[in-house]
């Protein structure tokens, strides 16, 4: 490789620049942790993220790439006919931090460039919403957002069919 | 693995890095726990909150140095800026020209940037300052050409901690329309830093010179006239597109809330700190045969760089334990080869090789300056009865002018 940010020849001349020490650190210990919880990972994610999407099926929605094998801890979805960024703003306001893909294209209004390339259709595609999970995270709080995720699908098909 | 904790020597390093101030790591805290949220996200409150941090910190940063915070574009270090600043203007000014002139005294991370784009078939200039460490003002006229696109000079110098007129050859590239690029790592907090009077076109901030984190650093980018750079990390966008990747939230407030304490506190700082480089100075100089690198004025208060004769410089090392210095500046303080800044001054290679770079800072207090003092005072004494050449001195011998018998 050609070394692409050059001076002080740290990192065997790879990757100049002095250490964030404090970082590295950081990220050493997370690995270590990773590393002994990977098993427990799967375990506690894996059954709150079939729970999610057993409810969101039955609301009507598309999980995407849900017959690949995937991570326990995100499922990405839309509901046909409803916008995405209408659904986010309403489930904020909820209390529930989500998103429509991920956090660098957020700024954008366009459709996951991943959901196009599967050859989603785009405009299930601009519907999209991400959930991504973590250890600490709950059964009651899927629970309540399958239960908030109803109410604000029904409002909106209401709306939808008021202005139709 | 646990590091072996041993009784740490009194540190005289700070040109290296700085501790975190206190106040600096309480602020970050929260920001790795609880407001953990990444910045670019904008569809909760997590992503709301760290970004207004950012944008918070982006302005302290910019007025510590009186700029718009819409130039100041955060990088990983100052070595990333370095880069940034020389491949990203040097290339998207190509068209202009493909000379840039910078000095043989720069920090590794200018001289090996601009060494790669001689491999993009730029041409370039390493211009050798003068003794005291300031380059002559007319020598860098002379240096500049019509296909000059970019010059860079270091405002404060690690090593030595000269100031170089940065006013002065800001001028001289405004007049022929050439970038100028400043490398301020060692300068924040340090010298008053005003780019809305500065001539200067990209300027490169370090956090962990300035009682910051490591890992944090930042660009700045004149809007007026606008100055542009070919992005060299692609991805996410974020920073304008100059520099993509998720923002590290906790090191930006760091940075930020380091800059605002070096706004409000350095001007006191300052004065004390020149108290105690005086109180060094005077100290050392007391004993025969040292040479102070650099000019004494123009200088941050921070640093003293002396060069002791007649000692040897790995000895000389190994005998002041009790003080964490730096012969050379840490990046090549592995390497066992005379400071390149040094030799670029005239010293000889024993002479660069027996130098020592006292640097100091906030937390410096008078006592470890006597402490120095003696230790320097009793080492040297004793590394000098053991050697020959410092008898040979005393006698009278002109040691440079004695042919040594071949064995």
């Amino acid at each position: 490789m050609v070394p692409f940010i050059k001076g002080g020849g740290q990192e065997r001349g790879l990757r100049s620049g002095t250490e964030n020490l404090a970082g590295i650190i950081g990220f050493g210990k997370a690995c270590e942790r990773a590393a002994a919880n990977t098993v427990l990972f799967d375990k506690t994610i894996r059954p709150l993220q079939s729970y999610l999407e057993q409810h969101l099926v039955q609301m009507g929605a598309v999980i995407f790439g849900d017959q690949a094998k995937r991570l326990p801890n995100t499922s990405f979805f839309a509901f046909p006919r409803l916008d995405g960024v209408t659904l986010l703003t309403a489930l904020d306001k909820k209390g529930f931090a989500v998103a429509s893909g991920s956090a660098c294209s957020s700024n954008s209004n366009e459709p996951s460039h991943v959901l196009l390339a599967m050859g989603i259709d785009k405009e299930l595609a601009q519907g999209a919403i991400r959930v991504s999970m973590g250890v600490e995270t709950t059964l009651e709080q899927v629970k309540s957002f399958i239960t908030s995720l109803k109410m604000e699908i029904e409002r909106l098909k209401q709306l939808a069919a008021m202005a139709a | 693995m646990k590091v072996e904790k041993m009784t740490m020597p009194i540190y005289m390093d700070y040109s290296s890095t700085t501790p975190v101030d206190p106040r600096v790591a309480e602020k970050m805290i929260p920001f790795i726990t609880e407001d953990f949220g990444n910045p670019a996200s904008r569809s909760h409150p997590y992503g709301w909150t760290a970004e207004k941090a950012v944008e918070i910190a982006r302005k302290e940063v910019a007025k510590l140095v009186n700029a718009d915070p819409r130039e100041i574009v955060w990088t990983s270090g100052a070595t990333e800026s370095n880069n940034l600043a020389i491949k990203g203007a040097g290339n998207f000014y190509s068209t202009k020209g493909k000379h840039i002139v910078t000095l043989a005294t720069e920090h590794k991370a200018v001289i090996d940037a601009v060494r790669e784009m001689e491999r993009l078939g730029f041409t370039t200039t390493f211009l050798q300052p003068e003794p005291d460490g300031l380059v002559d003002i007319e020598k860098f006229k002379a240096a500049l050409r019509p296909d000059t696109v970019l010059a860079s000079v270091m405002m404060v110098n690690n090593e030595i901690g000269v100031i170089q007129d940065i006013t002065a050859l800001g001028n001289i590239c405004r007049e022929q329309n050439i970038i100028f690029h400043v490398d301020a790592a060692q300068a924040t907090g340090k010298v008053e830093i005003d780019l809305e009077k500065l001539p200067v076109d990209l300027m490169s901030f370090s956090a962990h010179k300035t009682y910051g984190p490591k890992g944090i650093g930042a660009l700045y980018v004149r809007r007026k006239p606008r100055i542009r750079i070919e992005a060299q990390m692609h991805g996410g966008g974020q920073e304008r597109g100059m520099r993509s990747g998720t923002l590290a939230t906790h090191q930006i407030v760091g940075m930020g809330e380091a800059f605002r304490i070096a706004r409000e506190e350095m001007g006191e700082e300052n004065a004390r700190i020149k108290k105690m480089q005086h109180r060094l100075y005077e100290g050392l100089t007391e004993i025969d045969e040292t040479y102070v690198n650099g000019d004494l004025e123009k200088r941050v208060p921070h640093n003293l760089n002396i060069s002791f004769n007649y000692v040897e410089g790995e000895s000389l090392v190994m005998a002041i334990k009790g003080i964490a210095v730096s012969s050379g500046s840490a990046c090549t303080s592995a390497s066992l080869e005379p400071s390149y800044v040094l030799r670029s001054l005239g010293r000889s290679d024993e002479m660069a090789h027996s130098s020592i770079r006292f640097s100091i800072g906030r937390f410096t207090k008078e006592e470890d300056i006597d402490y120095t003092i003696q230790l320097l005072k009793e080492k040297i004494g004793r590394l000098r009865e053991l050697s020959p050449l410092w008898e040979m001195f005393q006698d009278g011998v002109d040691i440079d002018k004695v042919e040594w018998a071949a064995h």
